[in-house]
C-alpha cells in the first residue's frame, strides 16, 4: 500500500513537528536565564535555527503538495482508503499548498522577530508545524468529527502562540480572549455537529449531503429542522474563525496584542484553512439545489454575512492609528471578499470554488508580505505599529518601503499585484451568479480600504518623523528579508501570470 | 509596441538617474520621446494606405487576456500628443526644475505616465485598457504630489487619486458587464456587433458607467474641481497631463467605443449636456481666476466639455471637429502653460494682476504666448482657427436644437478667446513694468512653448499637411470612412460670422475683464466642499461605528457573540420550528426532579456567589448533577467521565483562584437585567432545541455492530479486545504516539525546571 507518497505533505509536517520538539527537549539552550529573568527552555537562543529548520519543513510540505497535486488522483487509488475522514483530493491539497506557505513565511519572519525582541523562545516553532499541520487536517476533512480534531490541533497551538511573550499583559489578555471566545465557538460546532448527526445519522460530510439532499422526498426522514439549526451553529463557529462581523471581535485585540508572527499565522493560515473546511462543508453536504437556492439555502445569509463584514471592518480600519490594528480590520475585510466568492458557488460552483482558493493565495503572499515588512521596519524594543512610526521610511530605507509599497498595492488591488486577480476572480465569479449588487458593494469597499492603504503608502513616503521622535530603524535580519523577496517574487510572479495559479484551482476541482 | 511601451517604463530608473543630474544631461532623456514620435510618425503612412499597426503578445489566455495593440488613426493622434508634448515636456521639466533635489524622480514618473498613457491609447482590449487607465491615475499621483512637503499638494493629489480611482471603478465594472453581454473585451471585436450592447437590457448601466468613468477622468461637471486643485502639480506637470494627455483619457475612451455604444439618444443627450454645461461654466469660472494657471485650469475644463459636446453631436462633421478641436487645444494649451511656467519662473508670481511688460524681458516667450492665444481666440491662420470654424459648422448641423446649441458655443468659444488673452498676451503686452526681481529665460524653458505654437500656426496656415490624419481619426469615431475638409478659407457663410461675432466679443469681454471678474456671481457652486464634506461624513461614521463595535472588554465581546449566534439559530429555529412534543417527557420521576433542582440551584448560586471559590463550587454542583442525568440514564461511560472532568476542574480552579480577588465589582442593575434576559433567551433556545431532538429516533446502537462483526470479522471473542487491537488499531496507536509525545514535553518541562533550580 503506498500512502506515503500521497500524504507526504502531512508526514512531511507532522514528523517535522516531533522532530523539532526532541530537539527543543534535549538539546542545549545557548542562553542562560539570567537571575530574576524569564525561565529560558532548551530552544533559547536557538531561533534562527531552528525558524530555518521549520521554514524547511513547511516548505518541503508546500513543495511535496505541488507534487503531489501534479501527480494526480489517479497516482494514489489508496487515497480513497482515508476517505471519508480525510478527503485529500485536488482542493485539500491546492489548500495545503497554501498553508503550508504560510508557515513557512511565519517560521522565517519569527526567526527574524523573537530574538530580536527578546522572546527568544524555542517552543514557538514545533508549536507552528503543529498548528499547520492541524489546519491541513482542517481543510482535508471529510468528517465532522476529523473536523473537530483538526479544528482544535490548530486552535490549541495558536492559543499557545499569541500568550508566547508571557510577561506581556496584553499578549497574555489576547490569548484569554482568543481562547475564551474560540473555545465557546469551538462548542457551538460540536453542538451543531451532535444536531447533524442525530438529523441525518452521518457524521461524513457526504453522508450528510445525501441525507439533506433526500429532504422534501416523501419517503425521507430527515428533520429539516434540525439539520438547519446544525449548519447555523457550524456557520456561527466557521465565522468565528475567519473572523466575519458580528463575529469579529477578538480579532483586532488578538491580532494586535499577539506576537507579530503570530498575527500572520493567523491572518493568513487560520483563516485559510476555515474557509476551506467551510467550502468542503457548504458544498459537500448543503451542495445540493434547494440547500444552495437563494430562497432556501445558505447564499443569502453568507451574503448578508459578506456584506456586513466588509462594511463595518473596511470602515472601523479608516480610523485606526496603529498600522498592525488596521492590518487586522484589512484581514476582517479580506474575510468579506472571499465570502462573496463563497455566495458565487450558488450558481457556478466551479469559477466560485476556483475564485476562492486563488483568492486565498494570493491573500496568503500579500498579508504575510505586509506583516512581515511591518516586522522588518521594527527594531529591538521599538516595534513599528503607528503610522508615525513608519514616517520617513521611504527615505531613510528605499527598499523596506519599496516591498511593504508592492505588498499593501496587492491587499488594496490594484494592477500588476496578486491581489488584483484574486479580487478579479471573485467578483468575475460574482457577477457570473448574477450577484451584482453584492459585486457593486464589494468594489465600493475596495475603494474605500484603498484609501487606508494609500495613507500607509503616504506615511512612508510623503511624511517626516516629528521632531525628537523615536526613529523606527529597521532590523537586519537574513530570514525576515527572504521571507519578503520570496513574498515579494510570488506577489508578482502571480501578478504578472495569475493564469497558472487559475488553471491549479480549476484543476483541482474539475479533475483535470 | 508592446517593446516601446514596456520599455518606456523600464527606462524609468535610467531616468531618475540621468534627471537628477545637470539640466543638460537631463535634456538628453528626451531623446527617447522623440525617436516614439518619430516612429510614430513614420507608421502614419502605412496608416495613410489603409493598414493598420497590430501587435499581440499573449498574456493570461485562459482569462482570454492579451497584451494586444492596434495603431489607427485615433490612436496616432493621442500617441504623437503624448511622445510628442512628452519629448518637449522633458526638456522643459529638465529646466525648470533645475537644481531642485528630487527633479530625478519627477522624470522617472513622468516616463512610467507616458507609458500608461500610450497603453490606454494603444491597446484594443477594454480589460487592459483600464489596468493603464489606474496605472495613469496612480502615475499621476506621484507627479501632482511632486512636492509632498506642502500639505496642498498631498490634498489635491488624493483628491485627484480618489476622484478618478472611482471613475476607474466604473470602467472595470463597465468592461466586465460588456464582456457579459458580448463575451468579449477586444475592441475590434467589439465593433463587428455593435446591435448587440444598444439592444440589450443592460445597455443602460454600460453607458452610465463609461460615461461616469469619462467625465471623472476628464474633469466634467460635476466632477471638474479636481482638476483645479490639481494644479498644485509643478507646471511641467500640468502642462503635460492636464491640457493634451491625461484628461483626455476620458474623451479617447468615448471617441473609442461610440461606434460601439454610440448612435443612440442615450448616449447622446448626456454627452451633449454635461459637455455642453462644462464648457459654459468652465469658461465663466476661468475668466473669474487671477491666477494664471488656475484661469487654464478652467479653461481646459471647458475645453474637455466642448470635446464631449462635440462626440455628443454625433454627427461626422462634429466627429472631425472634435479631433481638430483636440489637437488645437493640446498645441495651444499646452504652450499657454509652459508659457505660465516661464513667466512664474522668471518672476515669482502668476497672479495676472501684477503681471505685465513683460515682453522685453522674455521676448521669445511672449511670441510664444502670442502665437497660442491667437489659435485659441480663433485668428484666421492658426489651428485654433480652423477648429473653431468647424466646431460653429457641426453646431449648426445639429438636428435636435441648433438654436440653443450654437449660442452657447459661442459665449463659451468667447470666454475661451478671454482666458488665451489673459493668458498669452496680457502679461507680455499690457503696459507697465514687469514685477521687481524678474530675471530672463534660458532657452530651454522657452524652447517647448515656442515650438508648441509655432506648430499650432504650422498646422493652421497648412491644413493639407494633417487632414489625411484628421479623416483617419475621425473615421475611427464615426465607425465608416469619414473625409476631413479643412481649409483656410471656408468661403463666407454663418460659420465665418460667427467667427467675426466671437472675436467682436472676445475684445468687448477682454477690455472689460476687470469689471468680469469684480461683478461675475455666483463664483463657485462648492463642489469641492461638497466632495471634502463627503469624505468628512465618511469619516465621522466610522468614528461613531468604530468605538462602539470595539469596546475590547470581552464581556461585551461574548455579549455580542452570544446575541448574533442566537439571533441566527432563533430566526432558524423559528423558520423551521414544527413540533415541540412533549410526549412521553411528562413522565418524571421524583429523584430526577431532585437532581435537576441541583443543577438549576448550582447554577444561580454559581451567578451570585460573592467569591470566585464559591462560584466555582456551585458550578461544580451542576456538573455533579449533569452527570447524575447522564448515569440514570443508562451511560455510565459518560457520567464517569463527566465526574472525572469536573472534579479535576474544581481542584485546578481552587489552584489558580486562590489569591484572586472577591468579585464585588457588580454591574449595574439595569446591566444585571440585559444580562439576565440574555441569558433566559439563550435558555429558552437551547432548551428548545433539546426537547427538539429528543424526537428524533434512537435506534442505532454500536455496540450491537462490535458484537456481531467481532466473531465473523475479527475472530475473536473478547469483544474489548477485538475493538483495541482490530477495529481500532489505528486509534492505539495514536493513543501510544500522544503518551510518548506528551512524556517529551514533560522531559522538556523537567529539564526547565532542573535549570531554574540551577540558575536559582
Amino acid at each position: 500500500m503506498n500512502l506515503l507518497f500521497p500524504l507526504s505533505p502531512l508526514l512531511v509536517t507532522g514528523f517535522g513537528a516531533l522532530l523539532l520538539m526532541l530537539t527543543e527537549a534535549f538539546g542545549t539552550p545557548r542562553v542562560r536565564a539570567a537571575a530574576g529573568e524569564e525561565v529560558v527552555d532548551a530552544g533559547a537562543g536557538r531561533s534562527g535555527e531552528l525558524a530555518l529548520g521549520a521554514a524547511v519543513v513547511l516548505l518541503a510540505g508546500a513543495v511535496l503538495s505541488v507534487a503531489v497535486w501534479l501527480a494526480g488522483p489517479a497516482a494514489s487509488p489508496e487515497l480513497k482508503l482515508l476517505e471519508p475522514w480525510l478527503v485529500f483530493d485536488g482542493v485539500a491539497l491546492f489548500m495545503s499548498f497554501v498553508l503550508c506557505l504560510g508557515g513557512a513565511f511565519t517560521a522565517l519572519l519569527a526567526g527574524g522577530y523573537l530574538p530580536e525582541h527578546q522572546i527568544d523562545r524555542g517552543e514557538f516553532f514545533p508549536l507552528l508545524i503543529l498548528a499547520t499541520l492541524g489546519a491541513q487536517v482542517l481543510s482535508a476533512s471529510g468528517d465532522l468529527l476529523m473536523l473537530f480534531v483538526g479544528l482544535e490541533t490548530m486552535s490549541l497551538a495558536v492559543y499557545a502562540m499569541i500568550g508566547l511573550r508571557r510577561g506581556s499583559a496584553r499578549a497574555v489578555e489576547a490569548a484569554l480572549k482568543y481562547f475564551l471566545l474560540g473555545s465557546f465557538a469551538a462548542a457551538l460546532m460540536l453542538f451543531g455537529g451532535a444536531l447533524l448527526y442525530g438529523a441525518t445519522g452521518h457524521t461524513d460530510l457526504r453522508g450528510i449531503g445525501q441525507a439533506v439532499a433526500s429532504i422534501g422526498q416523501p419517503e425521507s426522514t430527515v428533520n429539516a429542522g434540525l439539520v438547519l439549526l446544525g449548519l447555523t451553529l457550524n456557520l456561527v463557529g466557521l465565522a468565528f474563525k475567519v473572523s466575519a462581523v458580528p463575529f469579529h471581535m477578538w480579532t483586532p485585540d488578538a491580532y494586535e496584542g499577539a506576537p507579530t508572527p503570530t498575527t500572520t499565522f493567523m491572518a493568513v493560515a487560520v483563516k485559510t484553512a476555515a474557509f476551506a473546511i467551510l467550502m468542503r462543508l457548504l458544498l459537500t453536504s448543503f451542495g445540493d439545489e434547494r440547500a444552495m437556492s437563494w430562497g432556501a439555502g445558505w447564499p443569502p445569509v453568507l451574503a448578508l454575512l459578506a456584506i456586513v463584514t466588509m462594511t463595518v471592518a473596511n470602515l472601523i480600519a479608516g480610523r485606526q492609528e496603529s498600522v498592525k490594528r488596521m492590518l487586522a480590520y484589512s484581514s476582517i475585510a479580506h474575510a468579506g471578499y472571499v465570502l462573496i466568492g463563497l455566495v458565487a458557488t450558488m450558481r457556478s460552483p466551479i469559477e466560485g470554488q476556483a475564485s476562492v482558493m486563488v483568492y486565498l493565495l494570493t491573500y496568503t503572499v500579500s498579508t504575510a508580505g505586509a506583516f512581515g515588512a511591518l516586522i522588518l521596519c521594527g527594531s529591538r524594543g521599538a516595534e513599528a505599529v503607528s503610522y508615525d512610526d513608519l514616517a520617513g521610511i521611504g527615505r531613510r530605507h528605499p527598499a523596506a518601503a519599496l516591498v511593504f509599497t508592492l505588498f499593501l498595492l496587492s491587499l488594496a488591488g490594484m494592477p500588476p499585484t496578486a491581489g488584483f486577480f484574486g479580487k478579479l476572480y471573485i467578483f468575475r465569479a460574482a457577477i457570473d451568479s448574477e450577484l451584482y449588487w453584492l459585486t457593486v458593494l464589494g468594489l465600493l469597499n475596495s475603494l474605500v480600504a484603498a484609501y487606508y492603504y494609500l495613507r500607509v503608502i503616504v506615511s512612508m513616503y510623503f511624511r517626516e518623523p516629528a521632531p525628537g521622535a523615536p526613529v523606527a530603524t529597521p532590523m537586519r535580519s537574513g530570514l525576515v528579508t527572504g521571507a519578503l523577496v520570496l513574498a515579494a517574487f510570488l506577489v508578482l510572479a502571480i501578478g504578472l501570470a495569475p493564469a497558472t495559479p487559475l488553471a491549479m484551482a480549476l484543476g483541482s476541482l474539475t479533475g483535470g | 509596441m508592446t517593446t516601446l511601451i514596456l520599455a518606456t517604463l523600464a527606462l524609468a530608473p535610467l531616468a531618475a538617474w540621468l534627471g537628477g543630474r545637470s539640466a543638460k544631461v537631463a535634456t538628453l532623456l528626451a531623446l527617447w520621446p522623440l525617436g516614439l514620435t518619430v516612429w510614430f510618425a513614420s507608421a502614419l503612412r502605412i496608416l495613410l494606405q489603409g493598414g493598420v499597426v497590430t501587435d499581440h503578445v499573449a498574456w493570461i489566455p485562459s482569462l482570454g487576456l492579451n497584451l494586444s495593440f492596434r495603431l489607427d488613426g485615433l490612436s496616432a493622434v493621442f500617441a504623437l500628443m503624448i511622445t510628442g508634448i512628452g519629448t518637449l515636456i522633458v526638456v522643459y521639466g529638465a529646466h525648470y526644475l533645475d537644481g531642485h533635489p528630487e527633479r530625478g524622480r519627477f522624470q522617472a514618473s513622468l516616463f512610467a505616465f507616458m507609458a500608461a498613457m500610450l497603453g490606454v491609447v494603444l491597446t484594443d482590449n477594454l480589460f487592459t485598457l483600464f489596468v493603464f487607465w489606474e496605472l495613469t491615475g496612480f502615475t499621476s499621483f506621484l507627479l501632482i504630489g511632486f512636492d509632498h512637503e506642502k500639505e496642498s499638494s498631498r490634498r489635491a493629489a488624493t483628491q485627484a487619486l480618489i476622484v478618478t480611482g472611482a471613475g476607474g471603478l466604473a470602467l472595470l465594472a463597465a468592461a466586465v458587464l460588456i464582456s457579459q453581454v458580448t463575451g468579449t473585451l477586444t475592441i475590434p471585436e467589439l465593433l463587428s456587433d455593435r446591435g448587440l450592447l444598444t439592444n440589450h437590457a443592460s445597455y443602460l448601466p454600460i453607458v452610465v458607467l463609461v460615461l461616469l468613468a469619462a467625465f471623472t477622468k476628464s474633469a466634467q461637471f460635476p466632477f471638474h474641481f479636481w482638476l483645479p486643485g490639481a494644479m498644485a502639480a509643478p507646471t511641467p506637470v500640468s502642462a503635460y497631463l492636464h491640457s493634451a494627455t491625461m484628461v483626455k483619457a476620458g474623451v479617447y475612451l468615448v471617441a473609442r467605443l461610440t461606434p460601439v455604444l454610440g448612435g443612440t439618444l442615450l448616449w447622446e443627450l448626456p454627452l451633449v449636456i454635461i459637455g455642453g454645461l462644462t464648457m459654459l461654466g468652465g469658461a465663466y469660472r476661468a475668466v473669474q481666476e487671477t491666477d494664471l494657471k488656475r484661469v487654464l485650469a478652467y479653461s481646459t475644463v471647458s475645453a474637455l466639455g466642448t470635446l464631449f459636446l462635440l462626440l455628443g453631436l454625433g454627427s461626422e462633421a462634429a466627429f472631425t471637429a472634435a479631433i481638430v478641436y483636440l489637437v488645437a487645444h493640446a498645441c495651444y494649451k499646452g504652450a499657454l502653460f509652459q508659457v505660465a511656467g516661464v513667466v512664474d519662473h522668471a518672476t515669482g508670481t502668476r497672479d495676472i494682476r501684477r503681471l505685465a511688460g513683460l515682453r522685453a524681458l522674455l521676448p521669445q516667450t511672449s511670441l510664444a504666448g502670442l502665437l497660442a492665444a491667437a489659435s485659441m481666440v480663433g485668428l484666421p491662420l492658426t489651428i485654433g482657427f480652423v477648429a473653431k470654424e468647424l466646431v460653429y459648422e457641426a453646431g449648426l448641423k445639429y438636428a435636435l436644437s441648433p438654436f440653443a446649441l450654437v449660442p452657447a458655443v459661442v459665449v463659451g468659444s468667447a470666454l475661451l478667446g478671454v482666458c488665451g488673452l489673459l493668458a498669452g498676451f496680457g502679461p507680455f503686452f499690457t503696459p507697465g513694468a514687469p514685477p521687481e526681481g524678474s530675471h530672463r529665460a534660458s532657452a530651454g524653458l522657452w524652447f517647448g512653448p515656442l515650438t508648441l505654437a509655432v506648430l499650432g500656426l504650422l498646422f493652421g496656415s497648412a491644413p493639407g499637411l494633417t487632414s489625411g490624419v484628421f479623416s483617419l481619426a475621425a473615421s475611427a469615431v464615426a465607425g465608416r470612412s469619414v473625409e476631413a475638409h479643412l481649409a483656410l478659407w471656408h468661403g463666407l457663410g454663418l460659420p465665418l460670422g460667427l467667427s467675426a461675432l466671437t472675436l467682436l466679443l472676445v475684445a468687448l469681454l477682454y477690455r472689460a475683464r476687470k469689471l468680469v471678474r469684480a461683478r461675475a456671481w455666483p463664483r463657485s457652486l462648492g463642489f469641492e466642499r461638497g466632495f471634502t464634506g463627503f469624505l468628512r461624513i465618511m469619516d465621522f461614521i466610522s468614528g461613531r461605528i468604530g468605538p462602539p463595535l470595539q469596546e475590547s472588554s470581552l464581556a461585551s465581546y461574548a455579549l455580542t457573540f452570544v446575541l448574533s449566534a442566537g439571533t441566527l439559530v432563533g430566526v432558524g429555529y423559528y423558520l423551521t420550528a414544527e413540533r415541540v412534543s412533549l410526549d412521553g417527557l411528562l413522565d418524571v420521576r421524583a429523584y430526577e426532579l431532585a437532581i435537576s433542582g441541583l443543577i438549576i440551584l448550582g447554577a444561580i448560586g454559581a451567578v451570585r456567589a460573592r467569591t470566585t471559590m464559591t462560584a466555582v463550587l456551585c458550578l461544580g454542583t451542576s456538573g455533579y448533577g449533569v452527570a447524575l442525568t447522564f448515569l440514570l440514564f443508562g451511560a455510565p461511560d459518560l457520567a464517569m467521565t463527566q465526574f472525572a472532568a469536573e472534579t479535576l476542574t474544581a481542584v485546578i480552579f481552587v489552584f489558580v483562584f486562590w489569591q484572586f480577588p472577591r468579585v464585588d465589582q457588580a454591574s449595574a442593575r439595569l446591566v444585571k437585567l440585559r444580562d439576565a434576559i440574555i441569558a433566559c433567551g439563550c435558555g429558552v433556545l437551547v432548551t428548545l432545541l433539546a426537547l427538539d431532538s429528543a424526537t428524533l429516533p434512537t435506534t442505532r446502537r454500536l455496540s450491537d455492530f462490535y458484537a456481531e462483526a467481532a466473531p465473523s470479522l475479527a475472530h475473536g471473542r473478547n469483544i474489548v479486545n477485538v475493538i483495541l487491537v482490530d477495529f481500532r488499531a489505528f486509534d492505539t496507536l495514536g493513543e501510544i504516539t500522544v503518551l510518548v509525545t506528551a512524556a517529551v514535553g514533560v522531559v522538556a518541562l523537567l529539564r526547565i525546571a532542573a535549570a531554574e533550580r540551577q540558575g536559582g
